[in-house]
């Protein structure tokens, strides 16, 4: 078992299944010889060639657009998008043709492609380099949106997508890029995509959260246990859409309180969603009604303000212990 | 560069936004038309040929109009290879509304279809 951050744990995974699968094939600004604006494709240019780690210009909707005629042909391509902020260049592609061959086509054609994007903030980082914006694909039919919370997640997360046959957004927090080091199998591993994870168990209130935002939700855990005596359930969603309600349902029938944590905006984000399916499934075993810790409804406010913004641990702590007391 | 001679939809009335001068000059460079004209001129045209293309057309218009009602549930069969449980559960609901009380039958199309509103027949 090799110890690995995030970075090498994706880069690990392109090389193994580049190595695995000829179809696979990079794309993106600065991917090439730079190795990524992040260094997650670092020395795959060198190994595989121009052809298959391919530096693209600077126009995000040329990408996508190339990747998706790539992917009718029957290739594989996993593109870089270099922050998501960035992405709204090639929305067009990714809405109006990436997510949708498969029903325009009546299943003829399908675009087995990944959209890499580092998201979210943390970092310090100037306008569009700090948002966090999930929301946006998790709405999209046609579309996965995986977001892993670490090295070993990332890494088995990133090979089931390049294996899915269907397009997938694939978030990296930048947080999270170099926060922490983590034992991955020497063996590929696939993790299996629309599954969430149980991080921590227990049986007092279910904290849901996912990316940058997990770690967070555990220390959070860890300080009701010392603290409150409170055995908190940690969710880690890991998969935004398609969202594992079984996952959910399951907990908070178990727990009664749910509260989810995320760094999009609150309104019309994914704890909406989350919130509406716990209700669906779990109504009668509720004994408080679900709480969001969220970024606010404004435009991502930059460094100076971001700490105020991105939901931090006391927040999530009151909200826990708001709704333990209600 | 493309023109359009015909209408946009059936909601469109391009009289109102373009003139009849600009729509005759486009259709005097209409390439069916002087493709049509060029074949006359060099006697390439076979007799029966148009009419055996209308008549090519009038039996896809028929073909179409007599298929049956599109079956809505295979909209779930192409959103994704494998249909996520929540996708799964939309298409059951559909089931039990389809099994409560099924669609009414769609109205028969109009024996004899007028053209569009604007719409240009090919100029013969």
């Amino acid at each position: 078992m090799a110890k690995l951050n995030m970075v090498k744990a994706l880069n690990l995974a392109l090389l193994e299944e580049m190595e695995r699968d000829n179809d696979v094939l990079v794309l993106g600004e600065d991917v090439g010889v730079d190795g990524g604006v992040f260094r997650v494709t670092d020395d795959l240019q060198r190994k595989f060639g121009s052809q298959r780690v391919i530096d693209s210009p600077l126009a995000e909707a040329a990408i996508i657009g190339t990747a998706v005629g790539m992917a009718l042909y029957g290739l594989k391509p996993v593109c870089e998008i270099q922050f998501s902020g960035f992405a709204f260049q090639c929305f067009h592609q990714i809405e109006n043709h990436c997510a949708r061959y498969r029903m325009r086509s009546q299943s003829r054609f399908h675009i087995p492609m990944v959209i890499r994007m580092p998201y979210g903030g943390g970092v310090r980082a100037l306008e569009h380099h700090s948002e966090s914006e999930e929301q946006f694909y998790a709405h999209i039919p046609g579309l996965k949106m995986v977001i892993p919370s670490s090295p070993r997640t990332a890494r088995g997360l990133l090979a089931a997508a390049i294996r899915d046959p269907d397009p997938v957004i694939f978030f990296e927090a930048k947080a999270l890029y170099h926060a922490a080091k983590e034992e991955v199998p020497d063996e590929s591993e696939a993790l299996p995509i629309g599954r969430a994870q149980i991080a921590r168990e227990g049986d007092a209130l279910t904290l849901i959260a996912y990316g940058a935002m997990l770690r967070v939700a555990l220390e959070a855990a860890d300080i009701l246990k010392i603290e409150d005596g409170a055995h908190v359930e940690v969710i880690d969603l890991l998969t935004i859409s398609p969202l594992d309600r079984d996952a959910l349902v399951t907990s908070v029938k178990k727990t009664g309180r749910a509260v989810v944590v995320h760094e999009a905006p609150r309104s019309f984000g994914p704890g909406a969603e989350i919130a509406a399916s716990i209700m669906d499934g779990a109504f009668l075993s509720l004994e408080a009604p679900i709480r969001r810790v969220t970024a606010h409804d404004v435009p991502f406010p930059g460094f100076a303000r971001e700490k105020a913004n991105v939901p931090d641990l006391p927040r999530v702590v009151a909200a826990v212990r708001e709704t333990l007391a209600f | 560069m493309t023109y359009r001679l015909g209408v946009h939809t059936t909601a469109d009335d391009p009289t109102k936004y373009r003139a009849e001068e600009e729509v005759r000059m486009w259709e005097q460079k209409d390439p069916l038309t002087r493709f049509r004209i060029y074949l006359e001129k060099r006697d390439l045209l076979e007799a029966g040929l148009e009419q055996q293309v209308d008549d090519e057309i009038a039996e896809a218009v028929r073909r179409f109009e007599a298929a049956p009602p599109a079956d809505p549930l295979t909209m779930f069969d192409h959103a994704y290879a494998v249909p996520p449980p929540g996708l799964v559960a939309q298409r059951e609901e559909m089931v039990a509304r389809e099994h409560a009380a099924p669609a009414p039958a769609p109205p028969p199309p109009p024996a004899d279809a007028t053209p569009m509103r604007g719409q240009r027949r090919t100029r013969r």
